[in-house]
């Protein structure tokens, strides 16, 4: 063919229409297919290491754990259809009839291969510490096997849900690196950076399961970019949605809000190698700020404030008294500080980041509002590696954190609150409280629900007066969706992005 | 043959220059791979894990083995494996330069079809309405930033028309129609800012270039005006539009790092971004090498191509 003017304009016209045609026909073939807009592609699929929670929610699609929670936030079985304490050391659990993406059945081996491969030295996985009190693993027979602990541990079965925990078939990370799961979805395209597109598993073991044809998971690592994809109806659904946008979100009728206020969460962690050795200092920050401003101006007020620990709504664990106790009191701030010989006034470092707005947007406002009381805060807000290694390093004398929990047993704080743990950079350290340590250790052994209440309120008692944790505000987590996004399960505080019935039942209008 | 032997041999250095400069730079600066991680979404792991992890990484080897082991690495081609995910560096650079270049090379046929005519027909009645609109579009299209441009064109086109996508990438073996729907946006969104460059430097070219002797010559000779204008002054006038236009082109590599935010492109500049933030030496020092390179050799390129035209310049 001549290149012409004539012979142009008709490759002109026929290169439209094939535009205009491409976009119809995408939309007809993905009338059943769930199209993620997810805020990072996951740096690697490899299992058991933590790689953020876009990795988890992928993962989440293609592997099962032996425990997790239902939509009311309470332990339901998911691979283990049982689970009993035989002895204060020592649990059974009964395996359901399930398959993994290859048809195999999953077995007691197949738990004790990955047990194996989760306890190896170098595994880098994410529950790598929280295996070490579990010092024997029995296999019964195909479906029934036994862990035996180190001592009394109650926490177990919530350690058995806990993201990155997932059971794949023994050696199937030899062949590939996620491995083979028996989540209602596996692989069936990927491109590092580019999309991710997943079949439906017709050996998952829930009846009727999956009930969508497919799932595409593209990243989208700008939030605004996240939302207008959104918006424009390229995907059916987006995570992190940012919080400056939740409003209008709302407000759309072809769009629908999905999220818990009181989500993941902000708090201040302290160094005790300075000022804050002093726990009348630590209070006198505790009491010294007005969190509502946080929900208000960080949060664009979709949030709740956080006058306690993060106890969930509902919790026997929660107590009204504890939960509100670090109210705005300004004059008990000052007369801490008077009692503590900084009557004149005090000068500390904050450790922040200027990569996450909600970081630096924290870190200023906690700046203003101590100089209200006569604290005078020097900031430091590196880039996030950076920050993250300061932190590690002990720089600062109290830092801003931010953090979600991914199981509701009550010691899953422990982390946070227990400054004599090594020292990591998402929480106090240098000082001790006085008995904490010990209350935990408690807890954790303590099989008797109603003990373990009283034990915990004695925990959260003495972190609240030695204010080991200074905790700022809820931040609303969740989900945004086109309108005929269905059935999408919200679990109660922050388990929803770590829950794998989150996209269960979902369906397409 | 002694100058290009000299020539090449100057380039060579200043590549090792440059990975010496790149490793050093990156090592010096604060942040742990190990730490980072082993620390997604506030993760907090246990120092000790954190220590087998920079030993698995062989980042506990003394700098100077670290160092040594790069370059080794880059003489054979090889530009390691990230630290992230096992992955070859190389083999995710060749998946990502053609995507930037594909990017840069549509901005730029884009920027020159509208820049060039636009400066031609300005040059010509240089006080006319045509002018000076063009001019003052041609200020503010410069003046707009990139992402605040790209998120217009996104909310417009996307949101509120609905004719094409915020953003993505489709892999043109895999849906050639969705590629180049969404190629459209993020293409437009660099060419904009480009063509008022293209579109100035056209115009001051073709106004140095319409007063002279040899163009009234063409006129008084009854060449038409449509052949004297491009077959004599224009083509005349091209030289500093193309200089200046590769210039801007190369700049682009690294440097659409915006765009590819904005509209989700996942090109060279977002590899660089995230391994940078993620600490990952490897994936830093390969893109930074690629995009030296990539320099270097073309400055060597034209060096020799000045050096075989001209032989003054070999002296």
């Amino acid at each position: 063919m001549q290149l012409n003017r004539r012979n142009l304009l008709k490759i002109a016209t026929m290169s439209g229409a094939a535009l205009a045609l491409g976009g119809r026909f995408a939309q007809a073939q993905g009338a059943q297919t769930l199209r993620i807009g997810l805020s990072t592609y996951p740096p690697h699929l490899r299992p058991w290491v933590n790689i953020g929670y876009s990795g988890y929610l992928v993962g989440s699609l293609l592997n099962r754990t032996l425990i997790s929670y239902d939509e009311q936030g309470q332990l339901t079985s998911d691979l283990a259809e049982s689970w009993q304490n035989e002895t204060p050391e020592t649990w059974r659990f009964t395996l359901r009839e399930a398959h993994f993406h290859d048809g195999s059945p999953v077995t007691a081996q197949d738990v004790e291969w990955t047990f194996e491969q989760i306890r190896a030295d170098g595994s880098g996985a994410y529950m790598y510490d929280a295996f070490r009190p579990i010092t024997g693993f029995e296999v019964v027979d195909e479906r029934n096997f036994r862990l035996t602990t180190d001592a009394p541990l109650a926490t177990l079965p919530a350690l058995m849900t806990f993201p990155f925990l997932s059971i794949l078939k023994a050696g199937s990370t030899d062949s590939e690196e996620h491995g083979i799961g028996a989540g209602p979805y596996r692989i069936a395209y990927a491109e590092k950076g580019v999309s991710i597109e997943l079949e439906p598993n017709e050996h998952y073991y829930k009846p009727e399961l999956p009930t969508l044809a497919g799932i595409v998971i593209t990243p989208y690592v700008d939030e605004s970019a996240r939302v207008a994809a959104l918006s424009a109806g390229d995907v059916d659904l987006i995570d992190y949605v940012p919080w400056s946008s939740m409003a209008s979100i709302e407000s759309d009728p072809a769009l629908a809000l999905h999220k818990v206020d009181a989500g993941a969460f902000m708090y201040l962690s302290f160094n005790g190698t300075g000022a804050f050795a002093d726990p009348r200092l630590r209070q006198a920050v505790a009491f010294g700020l007005r969190r509502n401003e946080f929900v208000e101006s960080i949060f664009f007020g979709f949030g709740a404030e956080m006058t306690g620990l993060p106890r969930p709504a509902g919790s026997p664990f929660r107590h009204d008294d504890q939960a509100g106790f670090w109210n705005y009191d300004p004059e008990r701030a000052k007369a801490l500080l008077k009692d503590a010989g900084y009557e004149d006034g005090l000068t500390v470092s904050l450790l922040a980041t200027s990569q996450y707005s909600m970081h630096r947007d924290t870190a200023v406002l906690v700046q203003a509002q101590l100089a209200e009381i006569g604290i005078t805060v020097n900031l430091t807000m590196p880039d996030w590696a950076t920050r993250v290694n300061l932190g590690n390093q002990g720089a600062g004398d109290f830092a801003v954190q931010g953090i979600g929990l991914d199981n509701l047993d009550p010691d899953a704080v422990t982390t946070l609150v227990d400054p004599s743990l090594s020292p990591v950079f998402t929480r106090s350290r240098g000082f001790e409280a006085e008995g904490l340590s010990d209350l935990l250790a408690q807890g954790r052994a303590e099989m008797d629900e109603a003990k373990r209440v009283e034990i915990y309120r004695q925990v959260d008692q003495t972190v609240l007066d030695t204010t080991t944790f200074c905790g700022l505000c809820y931040r609303a987590t969740g989900f945004a969706t086109r309108a005929g996004v269905e059935d999408l399960a919200m679990l109660p505080d922050q388990l929803s992005p770590y829950s794998p019935v989150l996209f269960d039942r979902l369906k397409l209008a | 043959m002694g100058w290009f032997v000299r020539r090449v041999i100057q380039s060579l250095f200043m590549l090792w220059v440059v990975v010496s400069l790149v490793f050093l730079s990156i090592h010096f600066v604060p942040g742990d791979p190990a730490e980072l991680l082993l620390s997604q979404d506030g993760g907090a792991p246990d120092p000790l894990m954190v220590e087998m992890l920079r030993e698995q990484l062989g980042l506990n080897r003394p700098l100077v083995e670290q160092y040594a082991h790069n370059v080794a690495g880059i003489m054979r081609g090889d530009l390691g494996t990230s630290m992230v995910d096992g992955s070859s560096v190389s083999a995710e650079v060749m998946r990502r330069l053609p995507r930037t270049l594909e990017l840069i090379a549509a901005a730029g046929i884009l920027s020159l079809l509208i820049g060039i005519p636009a400066g031609v027909l300005s040059a010509l009645r240089p006080r006319g309405r045509f002018s000076r609109g063009a001019a003052l579009a041609a200020g503010t299209a410069q003046s707009v930033p990139v992402f605040v441009l790209g998120t217009l064109l996104v909310i417009l086109f996307a949101q509120v028309l609905g004719w094409l996508p915020a953003g993505g990438f489709t892999p043109f073996s895999r849906d050639p129609g969705k590629h180049l729907q969404l190629l459209i946006l993020p293409a437009a969104t660099i060419a904009i800012g480009l063509s008022a460059i293209v579109f100035r430097i056209t115009r001051a070219s073709m106004l140095d270039v319409l007063p002279l002797d040899f163009i009234r010559t063409a006129r008084a000779k009854g060449v038409p005006a449509r052949r004297v204008v491009i077959r004599h002054a224009l083509r005349n006038a091209l030289m500093p539009v193309i200089t200046v236009f590769a210039l801007q082109l190369g700049g682009l590599l690294a440097g659409t790092v915006l765009v590819e935010t904005v509209f989700n492109w996942p090109g060279l500049s977002g590899m660089l971004v995230a391994g940078v933030n993620a600490r990952d030496y490897p994936v830093v020092t390969g893109v930074l090498v690629v995009v030296s390179a990539f320099y270097i050799g073309l400055n060597l390129l034209v060096d020799i191509i000045y050096g075989i035209t001209d032989p003054r310049v070999r002296k």
